[in-house]
């Protein structure tokens, strides 16, 4: 099948899979990948190429030894695959137990995926429309504290809708949700809506402020809180991530 | 090293393993312990560092195996974990560890998988050896450092003395070709016509 992406999506799918894109280049990189399924394939079939390198090297046979060492090893003889299978009813009864808990608990996951999935269907054609504002702008966000990172597409001056695309963000603790807060110059802070994250700690929605900046105001920071799921008034605890304007 | 024989696909063998027959992991060793050794020792380049790996990666895979056959095929995924932990042997950081978990991300159930992820071991050496000798001496060099070494673009052009826009421009179409020539199966015959 003959690929219909330019020589330029080649090139930038190359360099993204080698790190070498500067930060805005692999943020906008991002956003277009998870909009573009060819795009997504190409970067796999990339990756896959890379690992295939060390192949060209010839092979260098490990001393007989190492094998004995893997297969001596309690973590091998004592494996608590095979204990699984040597279980007492009265275990085997507490397993059902947690693994109902488990059924329900990724029925409940599945659940959430759905309205992640169903975020994302919105989110692909609003942010071909922004990004053809020609006033759109893209703000790259940071974890604070942990490995998070992303970006949020807006278009200057108006934040009636805006895009969040973040990946890598820390498990949430059951109850809570992400909220995303915009620190204004006047010294208000609005929140801009709330949203959770898949089980990998990806998130692609689209927000829709309630409340926007006035005319004199500028926003200045943007960031981001868990919260419980009931809407608060203030930012509660610390950040997770920030981004400045 | 012994080869243990078996018709046995990797996907087949990894149902065993999940049901704790220790067989299946002597025979994914015969089938792939040379080549986790041949990359821990090409980027540790000390054979008790790359014994050690070696050990370490099977025993990983043992205790708490993550692979999922759909996303990528055994060797591939090996050879990614083997990288990524040597590297942060080498470095002291744990950023390589993201490229295993991108690997077990891709998504490739809409498509064709790539047809060296179909064959055996010896096959696709084979067809990466002939892969590799087309790319340029340059494109070679800079893709190699970044792999074994972990060498940013920046890194390799001073390295090398070379302007960093030749680095980028080497690696990326280095990489490019090597996906086609890969990627598109003419290499071991499995291509389509066009």
């Amino acid at each position: 099948m003959k690929s219909s992406l330019t020589v330029e999506q080649q090139e930038l799918a190359a360099g993204y899979v080698l790190g070498d894109l500067s930060p805005e280049e692999h943020s906008m990189f991002e956003l277009e990948l998870h909009l573009n399924p060819e795009l997504q394939q190409e970067v796999a079939m990339l990756e896959i190429s890379l690992a295939h390198i060390p192949q060209a090297l010839p092979l260098i046979t490990p001393p007989l030894r190492l094998q004995e060492q893997i297969f001596k090893s309690e973590i091998v003889t004592k494996s608590p695959k095979l204990k699984f299978l040597k279980m007492t009813w009265r275990k085997w009864v507490a397993g059902l137990g947690i693994l109902t808990t488990l059924i329900l608990g990724a029925y409940s996951l599945q659940l959430r995926q759905k309205l992640i999935v169903a975020q994302e269907t919105v989110s692909n054609n609003t942010v071909a429309a922004l990004l053809q504002r020609p006033t759109s702008r893209l703000i790259s966000l940071k974890g604070e504290g942990n490995e998070a990172s992303g970006n949020l597409l807006f278009v200057r001056g108006e934040w009636k809708e805006v895009v969040v695309s973040l990946g890598r963000l820390p498990a949430l603790p059951p109850g809570k949700n992400y909220r995303m807060w915009l620190a204004l110059n006047s010294g208000r802070i609005i929140s801009c809506g709330s949203f959770n994250s898949n089980d990998q700690g990806a998130v692609f929605v689209k927000l829709n402020p309630a409340q926007s900046p006035n005319k004199t105001e500028k926003v200045i920071e943007i960031f981001i809180t868990t919260s419980l799921e009931v809407d608060p008034l203030v930012p509660e605890g610390s950040k997770v991530m920030t981004g400045k304007i | 090293m012994p080869n243990v024989q078996s018709e046995q696909s990797d996907s087949e063998l990894i149902n065993e393993l999940r049901s704790g027959k220790e067989t299946a992991l002597r025979i994914i060793y015969d089938r792939y312990g040379g080549l986790v050794y041949t990359i821990a020792i090409r980027i540790l380049s000390k054979a008790d560092e790359a014994e050690d790996l070696t050990q370490e990666i099977f025993l990983t895979f043992w205790k708490q195996e993550k692979f999922d056959p759909s996303r990528a095929c055994l060797k591939t995924y090996l050879s990614v974990m083997t990288r990524s932990r040597a590297l942060n042997k080498i470095r002291g950081k744990s950023t390589m560890s993201r490229a295993v978990a991108r690997l077990q991300q891709l998504s490739l159930s809409e498509s064709p998988p790539i047809p060296l992820e179909q064959v055996t071991l010896e096959e696709s050496q084979k067809a990466v050896i002939d892969a590799m000798r087309q790319l340029s001496d340059k494109q070679r060099q800079v893709l190699e450092m970044n792999y074994y070494f972990g060498f940013s673009h920046t890194q390799i052009s001073q390295k090398l003395e070379m302007p960093l826009g030749t680095v980028k421009s080497n690696a990326r179409q280095g990489l490019i070709k090597l996906r086609q020539l890969l990627g598109d199966g003419d290499i071991i015959g499995t291509g389509e016509e066009s």
